[in-house]
C-alpha cells in the first residue's frame, strides 16, 4: 500500500511541487524500499530520453496518409448529418407533390355531374364543402333528432304508477309462497 | 435519455394530429363520394336539412351530434331496430305521431324513483322472449288505458323485432 501511494506521488516529487513533509515522506520509503527506488530512477531515465528527443519529420508518405484520413473524416462527419436530412426533406417534398397530383388528378378526372350543377345554380347560398363535412349527419338529421323519443318508447309500457308496481310486487310474492 | 423522452413526445403528438387529420380526410372523402352518387331529390333534401342545421340553435345541434355519437355506439342489431322504428313512426303521420309524443310526455313528468324503477324493468324487460313480453305490456296500465287505436300503433312501435 505504502509502495503503491509512494509511485503515485513520484512524478510530482521529482518536479518539487510537493509539500515538505510529504516530500520526506517518499524519501524515507526511497531509502527503504528497492522497487520504488528503481521505479523512482526508470521515471528519471524516462524524463531524461523524453528531453533529448529530436523532432523528426515523418516520411511524406506515411504524412500525406494521415491527412488524407483526417479529410476524409471531416467528409464522413459531414455526410453523416447531410444525408438524413436530404432524406428526410426528399420524403417530404415527395409526399407534398403526390398529394398535389393526386389532388390534381381528383380535380380533372372527375368532372361535376350535370345534376350538381343544377343543384349548385339553384342552391346558390349554401357552402358545398361544409355540408360534406357534416354529410354524415345531415343526411339523417331528422332521425338522430327524434332518437331520444325512439328509445324513450321502449319505457312507455314499463311507467305504471307506484300503486301499479305495489300490486305487481305482492302479486310476486305471493307466487312464490302459494309455489 | 432526455433527449430520448423529449424525442417521443413529440412524436407522439405529431402521430396524434396525424392520426385526427388522417380521419378527418377519410371521413370527407367518404361523405364526397356519397354525396356525389346522391340523386337530385336526396341532394335537395339534404340541402333543406343544411339550412335547418344552419339555422338551428346551438343546443339542437348540440343535441344531434351527441345522439350521432350514441347511436353509433349501439350494437348494429340495436342499430337496425331503432331504424325500423323510425320508419314506423314516420309513417304514423302527423296525427299519429302527436299521439305518441303526448304519451311520451309522460315519461317526463315521471318522479325520479319511477323512472329509476322503469329503467330497470326496461333491462329486465330485455331478457324476456316476446311472447312473454307482450303478456307483461298487455298486464301494464300503459296497454290498458290506451285505445285500440293507439294499442296498433305501439304495437308496431315496440314489437320490431316480431
Amino acid at each position: 500500500m505504502e509502495c503503491k501511494i509512494t509511485r503515485d506521488r513520484l512524478p510530482a516529487y521529482q518536479d518539487g511541487e510537493m509539500a515538505e513533509a510529504v516530500a520526506r515522506n517518499v524519501e524515507e520509503h526511497l531509502t527503504i524500499c528497492h522497487a520504488c527506488r528503481k521505479a523512482d530512477l526508470e521515471l528519471k531515465e524516462a524524463w531524461y530520453k523524453l528531453g533529448t528527443w529530436e523532432d523528426d519529420d515523418p516520411p511524406e508518405k506515411i504524412r500525406m496518409e494521415v491527412l488524407s484520413r483526417i479529410t476524409k473524416q471531416r467528409k464522413m462527419r459531414w455526410v453523416k448529418i447531410v444525408i438524413p436530412v436530404a432524406a428526410a426533406l426528399l420524403i417530404i417534398v415527395g409526399l407534398t407533390l403526390r398529394f398535389t397530383d393526386l389532388e390534381h388528378e381528383k380535380q380533372t378526372q372527375m368532372p361535376l355531374p350535370a345534376a350538381p350543377l343544377q343543384l349548385s345554380a339553384e342552391h346558390s347560398d349554401f357552402d358545398e364543402d361544409e355540408l360534406i363535412a357534416d354529410l354524415h349527419v345531415l343526411q339523417d338529421e331528422e332521425f338522430y333528432d327524434t332518437l331520444e323519443e325512439l328509445v324513450k318508447i321502449d319505457y312507455l309500457p314499463l311507467i305504471d304508477g307506484p300503486q301499479q308496481m305495489e300490486r305487481d310486487r305482492k302479486r310476486s310474492s305471493l307466487e312464490v309462497t302459494l309455489t | 435519455m432526455r433527449w430520448i423522452m423529449v424525442f417521443v413526445l413529440i412524436s407522439s403528438f405529431l402521430l396524434l394530429q396525424a392520426g385526427y387529420a388522417f380521419a378527418d380526410e377519410a371521413r370527407m372523402s367518404r361523405n364526397k363520394l356519397i354525396w356525389e352518387s346522391m340523386s337530385a331529390e336526396e341532394k335537395k333534401r339534404v340541402i333543406q336539412n343544411y339550412r335547418e342545421w344552419k339555422t338551428s340553435a346551438p343546443e339542437r345541434k348540440e343535441r344531434i351530434m351527441r345522439n350521432y355519437r350514441e347511436f353509433n355506439g349501439l350494437s348494429l342489431e340495436e342499430q337496425q331496430r331503432l331504424k325500423e322504428r323510425y320508419r314506423q313512426y314516420k309513417s304514423l303521420g302527423p296525427a299519429g305521431r302527436d299521439r305518441v309524443k303526448n304519451r311520451l310526455d309522460r315519461i317526463d313528468a315521471l318522479p325520479a324513483d319511477n323512472r329509476l324503477e322503469a329503467e330497470k324493468r326496461y333491462a329486465r324487460d330485455r331478457e324476456m322472449p316476446a311472447h312473454e313480453r307482450m303478456q307483461h305490456l298487455k298486464r301494464s296500465r300503459f296497454w290498458e288505458d290506451l285505445s285500440e287505436e293507439e294499442r296498433e300503433i305501439f304495437k308496431k312501435l315496440i314489437f320490431i323485432d316480431n
